[in-house]
């Protein structure tokens, strides 16, 4: 069975998750300073594969608390699920009284024949709604619902459209998730994992939910970077400028020329537009749609063939940090328009579900013989054309 | 007005620090078919103009852009000449031709929602229809979207 996430992972996932809730206030009523996050119960599947656990929340002394879902399957698509500060969670109370609920059930519809069982499950027999398994020998035996304990029948309806069970019917979240959303929700959980997994409060005891925390300068809420002179970490300057387009059509002139001034080639805006065939100051063009890949040669030529071009169509935004993280300006195009992106920024905030915000440090040379600096352009508001990337490829 | 300040308070929004903002009336921006395809908060210290805000008709925050100080006099540019209609008819007429009539400005954008211009449209002296796009101290003629980063030729 596939594992996506270490289960050692799992409570420094939940820890960390909190941490950043609970810094934004997102738990209006509820205060979860100083609460702690315990190991979790694994909760499986319907198929046997663990989809989530359920980790207590403990106050001081013990006392539980409240409980958080996290995510061991991608399919979920989000590492946090849940968070129920108010609602203790006790695995070891609850599978007590599951056996005696066995014991009861047997006594009214078996005569009191006792059935003979090896291991016990938490199931989402019908995410989020819970199951107590028995099973022998990897056999179940018998599956009741938890706190009702009435017995969840074995067979479900497979006459029906996938996701739309009955009221009490016990099916699959993996196996009935269609296939494209399986891959988005997959490819979200990894971005979003990826992300907690370089976080900053990796460093501190994420078990611990508290604020004090983000008082340390060292704790960035969001991941942001800029161009600067050099990728040393100590490095303070930031080290791109920007270029307004010297007439109202000479946006990608006016782009080219400061991904060209980054690297130290000097042109004016007429030299760049010569060499794309974009006219003249008193008589200029735009670039048709058709030649965007002229953007790529003229990075090439006018680098005495040192820098190396790349043109992409609507990249994504990891795209942009990489190459952002790599020293690099792009060059950006968005429908009718030029501009170059000199950095980013990611919160590390999602709250309940929704993405958090995404940004580009875009410098717009719009409006013309000026330009503007935005920070930040919001990347899931605004469509993308092209991406042209310039890597240094001979010194 | 209120999520701009939210935006200010939460350090959202770079602002040079000798300047205290002032967050402007909104503006709304013109799409083609005459719906508001976005709106504009601009961000002024007295007479300077420093940045905007740009939001959608939902009020989703779309991009926040810093203008630049003129190296030269070391000013920001004055806030009339980019977002007070009249100031900006003026221009037009005195620029483009003395005897012009022109319509109230409307604000619109070129190509993309993040190209912000004034739509002026104006009949000449020759009574023949025209219409300006004006984006600070630039005017030029209007054309039409086509599939040209930048623009098609003609007079810049």
């Amino acid at each position: 069975m596939p594992e996506f996430i270490n289960p050692k992972e799992i409570q420094t996932i939940a820890g960390l998750e909190l941490n950043l809730l609970h810094s934004t206030n997102a738990f209006a009523g509820f205060d979860l300073e100083g609460l702690r996050v315990e190991n979790g119960s694994p909760i499986h599947d319907p198929n046997g594969e663990i989809l989530f656990y359920r980790l207590p929340l403990t106050k001081a002394g013990g006392l539980r608390a409240g409980y958080a879902d996290v995510a061991a399957h991608p399919f979920l698509g989000a590492p946090l699920l849940a968070v129920a500060p108010n609602a203790p969670w006790d695995e070891k109370s609850l599978i007590n009284e599951a056996r005696h609920a066995l014991l009861r059930f047997e006594e009214l519809h078996e005569h009191g024949r006792s059935r003979h069982y090896d291991e016990i499950r938490l199931v989402a027999y019908s995410y989020p709604k819970l199951a107590v398994q028995f099973l022998h020998s990897n056999e179940e035996v018998v599956m009741l619902e938890l706190g009702s304990w009435t017995r969840v029948p074995r067979q479900s309806n497979m006459e029906r459209p996938r996701m739309e069970p009955g009221n009490f019917e016990r099916w699959s979240l993996i196996e009935e998730l269609p296939n494209d959303l399986s891959r988005e929700r997959t490819r979200n959980f990894e971005e979003r994992l990826e992300r907690l997994r370089g976080s900053d409060l990796q460093i501190l005891d994420p078990s611990l939910i508290t604020r004090t925390r983000f008082d340390s300068p060292v704790i960035r809420l969001t991941d942001t970077l800029e161009l600067h002179y050099s990728t040393r970490p100590t490095d303070h300057h930031a080290c791109y400028e920007l270029r307004g387009q010297e007439t109202s059509v000479w946006c990608v002139v006016a782009s080219v020329q400061m991904v060209l001034d980054f690297y130290r080639y000097e042109y004016t805006q007429s030299r760049i537009s010569q060499q794309l065939g974009l006219g003249t100051l008193s008589s200029p063009s735009g670039l048709p749609y058709a030649r965007d890949n002229d953007v790529t040669v003229a990075l090439n030529v006018m680098s005495s063939s040192a820098l190396s071009s790349t043109m992409l169509t609507t990249p994504p935004f990891s795209t942009y940090c990489d190459e952002i993280r790599s020293n690099r300006p792009l060059i950006s195009f968005i429908p009718g328009h030029s501009r170059t992106v000199a950095g980013y920024t990611e919160s590390l905030l999602w709250i309940l579900g929704g993405r958090g915000f995404r940004g580009l440090l875009v410098y717009d040379p719009w409006p013309p013989n000026s330009g503007v600096i935005t920070r930040w352009e919001n990347f899931d508001t605004q469509t993308y054309r092209r991406a042209f990337t310039a890597a240094v490829s001979k010194i | 007005m209120r999520a701009v300040k939210h935006l200010l308070e939460n350090n959202f929004i770079d602002i040079p620090e000798r300047f205290s903002p002032a967050v402007q009336d909104p503006l709304p921006v013109q799409g083609p078919e005459g719906r508001i395809s976005s709106w504009i908060v601009p961000l002024a210290s007295q007479t300077e103009l420093l940045g905007w805000a740009q939001f959608s008709p939902t009020l989703d925050f779309l991009r926040y852009s810093n203008v630049i100080r003129d190296s030269g006099t070391g000013h920001y540019p004055d806030f009339r000449e980019w977002f007070d209609p009249a100031t900006i008819a003026t221009r037009v007429e005195i620029t483009v031709d003395n005897g012009l009539q022109t319509s109230r400005p409307i604000l619109t954008f070129d190509r993309d929602p993040s190209r912000l211009v004034w739509l002026v449209e104006g009949i000449d002296t020759a009574h023949k229809g025209k219409r300006w796009h004006v984006a600070g101290g630039n005017i030029w003629e209007a054309t039409m979207p086509d599939e040209v980063t930048g623009g098609p030729p003609g007079n810049h």
